[in-house]
């Protein structure tokens, strides 16, 4: 783990506000090592399968309700602003830790088919307290992926994709959805006497962001990660910080706050000329994804001839927008020169939508700090649901 | 949904938007006379976008899931995408080709927020998280000459 420089922030707040909304260079900044009740480790490494890039993991302790003796502490879990609410995949978890069911008004337990682009995640919503850093939620409905008593997966739910319940599979002992929203509005189902139906539990036993639970601090987080060199880290440590202006370490200083799409957590991210309409900011994703058809493609990303440095202007609901810089390199060329790498600004790859560019964690590298304030949630830079950076 | 409206406009002014009396809908590479019932499985309401090159068949689940399907002018299903907080039965929609979506590797690098296979004859991109959800699957071999990918949206 390495510390993290000190001396360059101040300079980049003064850069970013000097910019005042036009261009600014995000790339020469690093983390100020921010530390308090309110803050968790991230570390991007190759995750528990051992093939993870661009993923972000922090440890979590669950318990019983009430308990403090019926925990599991879990690690490699992987950090989402994309997603609500925390999963954990059952093998992860000792056989003999149990959680007790979210059921429905006949006793029914309820289970989630949690859709992913990349597959289902099938499993029963069972209660918990959760542990991050200092901070507490009470009484989370929380997902057990994976859960061998519940292992027959219903074809209403493996119809919307291959199964995707293992660590090896899913690249992380779990998931922690931390995303601008406190419910996942997911897919519930209820199986009695096995014949499993769709089912609407009620709001309080959905799914939910731990951070809205927490007793204060609850009004989102933000991401610091350091500035990578251009060929990649082996592994970078930053920080996930619990709140918005609610603490000395949280302050949105000169960060420039976007307003998202109230239904769908979208802004507009305009690239090339065009103006993709349905765009976000995404720690869960691994690489930046956006429509060219004029770079090259190989094994699924971009794969130009030479590094290209280009720039996307995002823009909030509220009209505040920023032209920023990336860089795209030859996948191919990134993995083999750093074989060992898990961390690569410059990856990239075609985004599959024509209304979507989406910067993933790429994007985070090296931004002082990029916000996510929960949708009706109150922060000193006004109600969520906003990125800020 | 706006990014619906937007996409709508885009086909152009040459296609003319009517409705239909009679449900049809197809799943991929299947033929529009021979399955009419994806429409009554998904509850959903329907219309129909014609056009020189292609038909566009969309259907809005009660979710808000707008799913489309393309349609050459022999009655061949193409390609079909989806778009809205919900996704879209796609052992449904994708029809034989369903089993090249579950029998497909695993991405390289873990990622659940997009996901793609590009097979001689199947080529799927499904992006999106929760809320969110987009795709589109088609077969490159049944694309109509004159119809760009870009076209699928």
């Amino acid at each position: 783990m390495r510390r993290l420089i000190t001396l360059v922030p101040v300079s980049v707040f003064m850069l970013v506000a000097a910019c005042g909304g036009g261009s600014s260079d995000l790339s020469t900044s690093t983390t100020p090592p921010t530390s308090g009740s309110n803050v968790a480790t991230i570390t991007v490494n190759s995750g528990p399968s051992q093939n993870s890039v661009n993923t972000g993991f922090v440890t979590v302790t669950v318990c019983a309700p009430g308990s403090t003796t019926n925990c599991q502490t879990v690690d490699n879990i992987e950090v989402d602003t994309g997603s609500y609410g925390l999963r954990l995949v059952s093998s992860a978890l000792a056989s003999t830790f149990t959680l007790p069911p979210e059921t429905d008004a006949d006793g029914n337990q309820i289970l989630e088919c949690t859709v992913f682009a990349d597959g289902v995640s099938w499993g029963p919503v069972d209660t918990a307290d959760i542990q991050i850093s200092g901070e507490t939620a009470s009484s989370v409905p929380v997902q057990v992926i994976g859960d061998p008593n519940f292992s027959a997966v219903p074809a209403a739910c493996s119809s919307r994709g291959t199964p995707d319940d293992t660590v090896a599979m899913f690249g992380a002992n779990g998931i922690l959805g931390v995303g601008p929203y406190v419910q996942d509005d997911g897919f519930y189902f209820t199986c009695p006497s096995g014949t499993c139906g769709e089912t609407q539990p009620t709001l309080a036993q959905e799914v939910a962001n731990p951070v809205a639970s927490f007793a204060a601090d609850n009004n989102g987080v933000i991401i610091e990660l350091p500035g990578i060199a251009a060929g990649g880290a082996v592994t970078v440590t930053g920080a996930l910080i619990f709140g918005i202006g609610t603490q000395s370490n949280n302050g949105l200083g000169s960060a420039t706050i976007y307003t998202l799409d109230p239904n769908y957590g979208t802004l507009t991210i305009t690239y090339n000329g065009t103006a993709f309409s349905s765009s976000y900011l995404d720690s869960g994703s691994n690489a930046n994804f956006f429509v060219d058809s004029s770079i090259p493609t190989c094994s699924g990303f971009f794969c130009p001839t030479g590094t290209l440095s280009l720039t996307a202007t995002i823009t909030g609901v509220n009209g505040a927008t920023n032209t920023v810089p990336f860089t795209v390199a030859n996948a191919t060329t990134l993995f083999d020169n750093n074989p060992s790498g898990t961390a690569f600004d410059s990856l990239a790859a075609p985004e599959g939508d024509s209304d979507t560019f989406d910067f993933g964690l790429p994007f985070f590298y090296g931004v002082t700090a990029v916000y996510t304030a929960i949708s009706n949630a109150s922060t000193p830079g006004g109600t969520g649901p906003y990125v800020a950076f | 949904m706006k990014s619906t409206h937007s996409r709508l406009c885009a086909l152009g002014a040459a296609l003319v938007i009517q409705a239909l009396s009679v449900p049809a809908f197809a799943a991929l590479g299947g033929n529009l006379s021979s399955i009419e019932d994806d429409q009554l499985k998904m509850q959903g309401t329907l219309r129909t976008t014609v056009g020189a090159a292609y038909t566009v068949h969309e259907i809005e689940t009660p979710a808000g899931t707008l799913v489309r399907e393309y349609v050459t002018p022999a009655g061949k299903v193409f390609a079909i995408t989806w778009h809205g907080p919900r996704a879209p039965d796609l052992r449904q929609t994708l029809g034989t080709y369903f089993t090249q979506l579950t029998d497909a590797p695993r991405p390289a690098h873990p990622n659940h927020v997009h996901f793609a296979i590009t097979q001689p004859n199947f080529v799927l991109q499904s992006s999106g998280h929760m809320r969110n959800y987009s795709g589109r699957a088609y077969d490159p071999q049944l694309l109509p000459q004159d119809v760009a990918v870009t076209d699928i949206k």
